[in-house]
């Protein structure tokens, strides 16, 4: 258990400094402040993919079972999905939107009570697993859609109000923004779609009460519509820009109180 | 360093002159073997643009106005100029000043337009030529290099080069903070006006694919759209033809708005809110203010992009600040490379030295030595060359610290006068009096060098 803690700790310290060396590079506008945030983050991961390995051997299985465990997966699923993201567009923005995140989400998971969900058959296991994983997933690739969204806000608002232009600056292009949105919506939402799918075959089966609706499900649906709501518009009429994206903030932060179970 | 520079540039010298001064491309590498004949040069470089003309050379032990006079009369035979008048427009540097001078050229710091990037493709052309011509050597080789690796770090590490500065390029820096690429974009242009052409141009130079003209006369509209080989479309029809572009520039003389709020939303809707950038050229405005507000529609007009040009280019003084500093620090790296360069004839002068009084002590005591066996002439040789070492260690460590101090060349003369390389050696084998005194730098011309 100690050792294991220490791991998360390494991979929090280690998330923080790349979090100030994303910001570092944000303003002083040195690109290696970037590089040094991605190399960090990527050591950080290292150590919370040793942390998880080590709770998956505690507990004998995948280290899914506690709703903290469930965040951390999550925050290790993000900052992944910034990694390969940063790798691949070269977005120096990126880490300073996604890692603050992960340390908030982390932060939140260490103040969760360690709360087990009871689960009687290895059926009703198995299915839990996979649904929460799948989750996981979804959850993680709509990290990027989010920080995709809270660019294109800012930029656009440069633009239009006339504040862009000289120099560029760090952010990407609209159009990049948007084609950055919307790959990341392709991956998550069918996964999403997926998990609210398990998520109601799992209560209809083995719920002891399955006609009890948890608030925290309203929270998943309401993503869910949400960022249906945002794909069929953008594909039947071409909706796009500023409406769509505060819509998809509102229906990514639904998510995350769904992810991190908390009850208004 | 013996390093000099000597030229003229756009602040000192007005265009008549610099067009007489300046070299013909294809006649620099004749004129860079003449320089390198003259003497006391081993080492020349012409840089001939239209804002400046510039001669560098590197002359061992020589610098300051030594040098400089003989370019100058070298400029004036080649370009034949009067010698009495290119005093008025030259200016002459010697080492840190020449290369701090060189540096901040290369890095277009001195250019007209701060940080154009066109200076950096004429050094590197004035590099290949000076390099073809085989005038360059140990030290305005790698001073060149030098100078080229300056000027690429102030353009990565400083935004010098990155703001606009016409409303051009403003135009080409918004649309490439809405669209990813250029490539693949259309321009429609409206009107005929030059301003508007120019922004055009731009764009299309950044990869745009093509430019639609429109005009209320037809005829001048097809005579626009040769020029740009592009398509021509009647007036009546913008409209229609704003569906298909991605980037209006407008630039009429008319004196209403040719487009309105209530035209834009419903462009907009046509469009599936495909993002379109108005670029609004004309006085008056020929598209209404109010359209900025509709979404995934952006609009600048004429004063929008003046504020970016003139913000652009307090951005370029601020960031001449921090290229400055690199620079600075740069030349100190230099300078601190070039003291250790030129130590090395010194310290070889020190080693031959010390070895021709071994040889001859040895030569005296030869008749004394003879009675020792092979092995023990060895021992004698290597005891004698070992001391000789020994005794050298430690000057020449602190020669190579005080190189890099102020005084340097002072602690130099000292340490020739300790060892007595400047003096008469009572055998004449090894060196000869004239060898120059290699530690001297530009601002000392007091070192009685002849």
């Amino acid at each position: 258990m100690e050792s294991s803690l220490l791991l998360l700790r390494i991979a929090v310290l280690l998330y923080f400094a790349a979090a100030a060396s994303a910001f570092f590079s944000l303003f002083l506008k040195d690109r290696r402040g970037s590089l040094m945030a991605a190399a960090l983050a990527g050591t950080g991961l290292l150590a919370h993919l040793g942390y998880l390995l080590a709770r998956g051997f505690e507990v004998g299985r995948l280290p899914l079972e506690e709703y903290r465990d469930v965040v951390s997966v999550l925050c290790c699923a993000a900052v992944a999905v910034y990694l390969i993201a940063y790798l691949r567009t070269r977005l120096e923005v990126l880490g300073a939107v996604i890692l603050p995140l992960v340390l908030v989400l982390l932060f939140i998971s260490d103040l969760m009570p360690a709360e087990v969900v009871p689960v009687s058959r290895d059926l009703e296991r198995a299915l839990l697993d996979f649904h929460i994983s799948i989750a996981v997933l979804g959850a993680a690739a709509l990290f990027l859609t989010f920080a995709a969204s809270v660019m294109y806000l800012v930029q656009e608002r440069r633009i239009k109000l006339k504040k862009a232009g000289a120099g560029g600056g760090p952010l990407p292009s609209l159009e990049k923004c948007d084609s950055l949105g919307n790959l990341s919506m392709m991956w998550g939402f069918p996964l999403l779609t997926l998990t609210i799918i398990t998520g109601g075959v799992w209560a209809a089966n083995f719920r002891e009460r399955p006609s009890i609706w948890e608030r925290q499900e309203t929270f998943a649906l309401l993503a869910w519509v949400l960022l249906g709501i945002i794909l069929s518009a953008r594909f039947f009429r071409g909706w796009r820009g500023r409406k769509a994206a505060y819509l998809t903030i509102l229906a990514f932060t639904a998510l995350i109180l769904r992810m991190i179970g908390v009850v208004l | 360093m013996g390093i000099v520079l000597f030229g003229v540039n756009h602040r000192s010298a007005p265009l008549e002159v610099r067009e007489r001064l300046a070299f013909p491309a294809d006649g620099i590498q004749d004129a860079l073997h003449r320089l390198k004949g003259i003497p006391p040069f081993q080492e020349g470089l012409i840089l001939s643009t239209c804002n400046r003309t510039e001669l560098l050379a590197h002359a061992d032990g020589h610098g300051g106005l030594e040098g400089a006079e003989a370019m100058k009369r070298f400029l004036a035979e080649e370009r034949h100029f009067p010698v009495v008048e290119l005093d008025r427009y030259c200016y002459r540097m010697a080492d840190r000043d020449a290369v701090h001078h060189l540096f901040r050229v290369t890095a277009s710091l001195d250019s007209m337009v701060l940080g154009e990037a066109q200076i950096l493709g004429q050094v590197k052309d004035a590099y290949q030529a000076a390099l073809q011509a085989g005038s360059l050597g140990a030290v305005l080789d790698p001073l060149l290099r030098r100078a080229l690796g300056v000027a690429k770090k102030v353009r990565t590490q400083t935004g010098i080069a990155r703001h606009p500065l016409s409303v051009s390029s403003a135009a080409v820096s918004l649309a490439s903070t809405i669209f990813e690429k250029l490539k693949g974009r259309r321009v429609l242009l409206i009107g005929a006006g030059k301003m508007g052409e120019l922004a055009a141009r731009a764009l299309m130079e950044r990869g745009a694919d093509s430019v639609v003209v429109t005009n209320r006369s037809f005829p001048r509209a097809l005579e626009l759209s040769q020029r740009f080989s592009g398509k021509a479309e009647p007036f009546e029809r913008l409209l229609e033809t704003l569906e298909r572009v991605d980037i209006v520039i407008s630039c009429t003389a008319a004196g209403e708005p040719i487009l309105r709020y209530d035209d834009v939303a419903r462009l907009i809707r046509a469009r599936k809110n495909r993002p379109i950038f108005f670029i609004d050229i004309a006085v008056p405005r020929d598209i209404e203010a109010r359209v900025n507000t509709i979404d995934n529609v952006y609009l600048y007009d004429l004063d929008d992009l003046a504020d970016l040009v003139s913000t652009g280019r307090a951005e370029r003084e601020a960031e001449a600040m921090r290229a400055e500093e690199i620079v600075r620090r740069e030349v100190a790296v230099f300078e601190a490379w070039i003291r250790n360069q030129d130590l090395s004839p010194l310290i070889s002068a020190t080693r031959d030295r010390l070895e021709s009084l071994r040889t001859l002590e040895l030569e005296r005591h030869r008749t004394r030595l003879s009675t020792l066996t092979a092995e023990q002439r060895r021992a004698v040789e290597e005891l004698t060359g070992g001391l000789m070492s020994k005794i050298l260690h430690h000057p020449i460590q602190a020669l190579k610290r005080a190189a890099q101090l102020p005084d340097g060349p002072d602690r130099a003369r000292f340490f020739r006068e300790v060892f007595g390389l400047d003096e008469q050696p009572e055998d004449s084998r090894e060196e000869s009096p004239e060898e120059p005194a290699p530690i001297k730098r530009g601002e000392d011309d007091s070192s009685g060098h002849t």
